[in-house]
């Protein structure tokens, strides 16, 4: 009979804390991706959110010996991970207040400036990337706990109980946070959303 | 809508633009008056201390950092308002958290703090939640579920938000899923978060579709100490004995190791195509002496060889063992050859068309039935090269 998700990486848990840290390989190739992305859309540059997936790595690592087993790994990656990113963006935006004005143009990881209202455009691609672009400003202008719930929903699909586990919050708290996340990201992006009845 | 409800509704716009960062200094101090102007909401003035109490516990046993915060929250003095305001919500479909959080990043220090807190806590250590749970108090996180029969516009949709997520109750769904079909705005919302998801997870997917993350496991095994990505701790000395064990039966004589390696390049699955023994119908005679032998004789053989094997790789065509004499090309003649080809490899490939010149001769060959088969050019001397080079005339038969 097939091991469940849990049972793999709690063997591997075990085996690391046993002794043999390249075991830990087995748990970074399988999450590493997922950690990945949800760092991605924290903070956006494909390059910070990949030296970030390391570091959230290497924090867990380090700190396995407080993993419970009978948790869920991937749960308590990501709250490390998420932390790891919110702590990032908090040092980036002091840096950014004292030293660039983020309202005049959004760069992505290239280092092109976004033509975020150059829409029309009739090259598919083109288009694409701006839509996506738009995306990821309107995630932007969501505060880190509510891009964090955001992602874990809509990215990872986790459970309101898993998101709960994730963040350490309550379950309650998880609603509340994806419905507010929500209605900021369709104010945002409310000329890509079918029109609303309501409004 | 009361005076109360409208002040209530103006503390949530308030809120949204702090979280958000976007409150102006106007906005800020508007939002720290206005539980003031509530008479009702003079008795959570006191919430402060509690609060207080909330962060001391978050500190934990790291009571020092704890002072920061303290201080940071002493100094605000529109604490209590705010605080305040944050009870006032919780009777109404607001997230106390978020009130909570935005409060709270009002004053940076705090936000120093947190994040000094966060980085030393081995575990990570979220002070807004304990907060959260200490001005809750009796009120549960899940109050706006248990407040269903308060329903109002942004409760609604909130409880939209976990119906699309399937978070709601088996009965609150039902009952809601009843109410659905005739609730356009509703439906309206649903589909509204089903493309919010859509959207995002499109975004995001294409922005990390193509990263490269086989670094990833490179910098961490750097990280936590380990002394090489491949590096398996234990495997040393089992390493070690394997090699004094090769060592060891490497040490043969010469003949051995020859055995040796015929075995090791016998059991290699290489690729590898021949073909023997070839009788090659229909080539002209030479009938002088073989001592002088002209040019192009001399040059036949590895000339075929190399033509032989370079069609090879372009060509597998069904069929026997053939020779296609080109106009003006001898069909009578008899010549074998021994040569035997053996082939590194061969690729598939159609030929469709082939046309050569007059004087070529076209030789197709296979070693059996679906062999590989080989295609050789061969140009001709015409016949008085042949009867300068010794050779007889011969007539050429037309085909």
């Amino acid at each position: 009979m097939d091991k469940t998700p849990r049972e793999v990486d709690a063997e591997l848990v075990q085996a690391i804390r046993d002794g043999d840290p390249s075991a830990y390989r087995g748990l970074v190739e399988r999450y590493q991706g997922r950690v990945y992305a949800l760092i991605c859309g924290m903070v956006r540059d494909k390059e910070e959110a990949r030296d970030l997936t390391q570091d959230a790595f290497i924090k867990a690592y380090k700190n396995l010996d407080r993993f419970r087993l009978e948790s869920s790994f991937y749960t308590w990656l990501y709250r490390i991970s998420m932390n790891v990113a919110i702590d990032h963006i908090r040092k980036m935006k002091k840096r950014q207040h004292e030293a660039f004005d983020e309202g005049i143009a959004a760069r992505d990881a290239d280092g092109a400036i976004a033509a975020a209202h150059d829409r029309g455009n009739p090259d598919k691609a083109l288009h694409r990337r701006q839509l996506n672009e738009q995306i990821f400003d309107a995630l932007d202008k969501l505060s880190p706990d509510h891009r964090q719930v955001i992602l874990l929903r809509e990215v990872e699909g986790l459970s309101y109980k898993e998101i709960a586990e994730t963040m350490d919050i309550a379950e309650g708290t998880v609603m509340s946070r994806l419905f507010y996340a929500r209605r900021k990201l369709r104010d945002v992006l409310k000329d890509l959303l079918p029109a609303s009845e309501a409004s | 809508m009361t005076a109360q409800q409208d002040t209530l509704a103006r503390l949530d716009q308030l809120l949204m633009r702090v979280l958000d960062g976007e409150a102006t200094v106007e906005e800020r101090r508007e939002l720290l008056s206005l539980p003031d102007s509530q008479v009702q909401l003079a008795e959570l003035r006191g919430l402060s201390g509690v609060l207080l109490d909330a962060v001391r516990a978050a500190a934990g046993d790291t009571p020092e950092l704890a002072d920061p915060v303290l201080q940071a929250l002493g100094r605000d003095e529109g604490w209590s308002a705010i605080s305040a305001a944050m009870r006032s919500v919780v009777a109404h479909p607001v997230d106390v958290a978020d009130g909570v959080m935005a409060a709270l990043a009002l004053a940076d220090p705090v936000d120093a703090a947190f994040s000094e807190l966060r980085a030393l806590a081995a575990e990570p250590v979220d002070v807004t939640d304990v907060v959260m749970a200490a001005i809750l108090g009796d009120a549960p996180a899940e109050a706006p579920v248990a407040a269903a029969d308060k329903l109002d516009q942004a409760t609604t949709e909130a409880w939209i938000s976990a119906l699309h997520d399937g978070e709601l109750p088996v009965e609150e769904r039902l009952r809601i899923a009843a109410e659905l079909p005739s609730d356009r705005a509703a439906l309206s919302e649903l589909t509204a978060y089903a493309e919010l998801g859509r959207l995002v997870k499109t975004a995001l997917k294409a922005r990390t579709r193509k990263a490269d993350l086989g670094p990833v496991w490179a910098a961490v095994a750097e990280g936590i100490g380990l002394e090489g990505p491949e590096h398996v701790p234990g495997w040393e000395p089992v390493g070690a004995a394997v090699r004094v064990a090769v060592a060891e039966r490497a040490a043969q004589t010469a003949g051995e190791q020859i055995e040796l390696a015929d075995a090791v390049m016998a059991a290699l699955p290489l690729p590898r195509a021949t073909v023997a023994e070839l009788n090659l119908d229909g080539e002209p005679q030479p009938q002088s002496d073989s001592a002088s032998v002209p040019w192009w004789q001399s040059m036949w053989a590895p000339a075929v060889l190399m033509a032989g094997a370079a069609l090879a790789l372009l060509l597998a065509l069904q069929g026997g063992t053939d020779v296609m004499p080109s106009p003006g090309a001898d069909p009578g003649g008899d010549r074998a050859s021994e040569e035997a080809f053996e082939l590194a490899s061969v690729n598939d490939a159609e030929l469709e068309e082939f046309e050569t010149a007059d004087g070529v001769m076209l030789h197709v060959l296979q070693a059996g039935d679906g062999g590989p088969m080989i295609l050789m050019l061969e140009e001709l001397p015409n016949d008085q090269q042949l009867e300068d080079e010794g050779w007889d005339a011969i007539e050429w038969e037309e085909i």
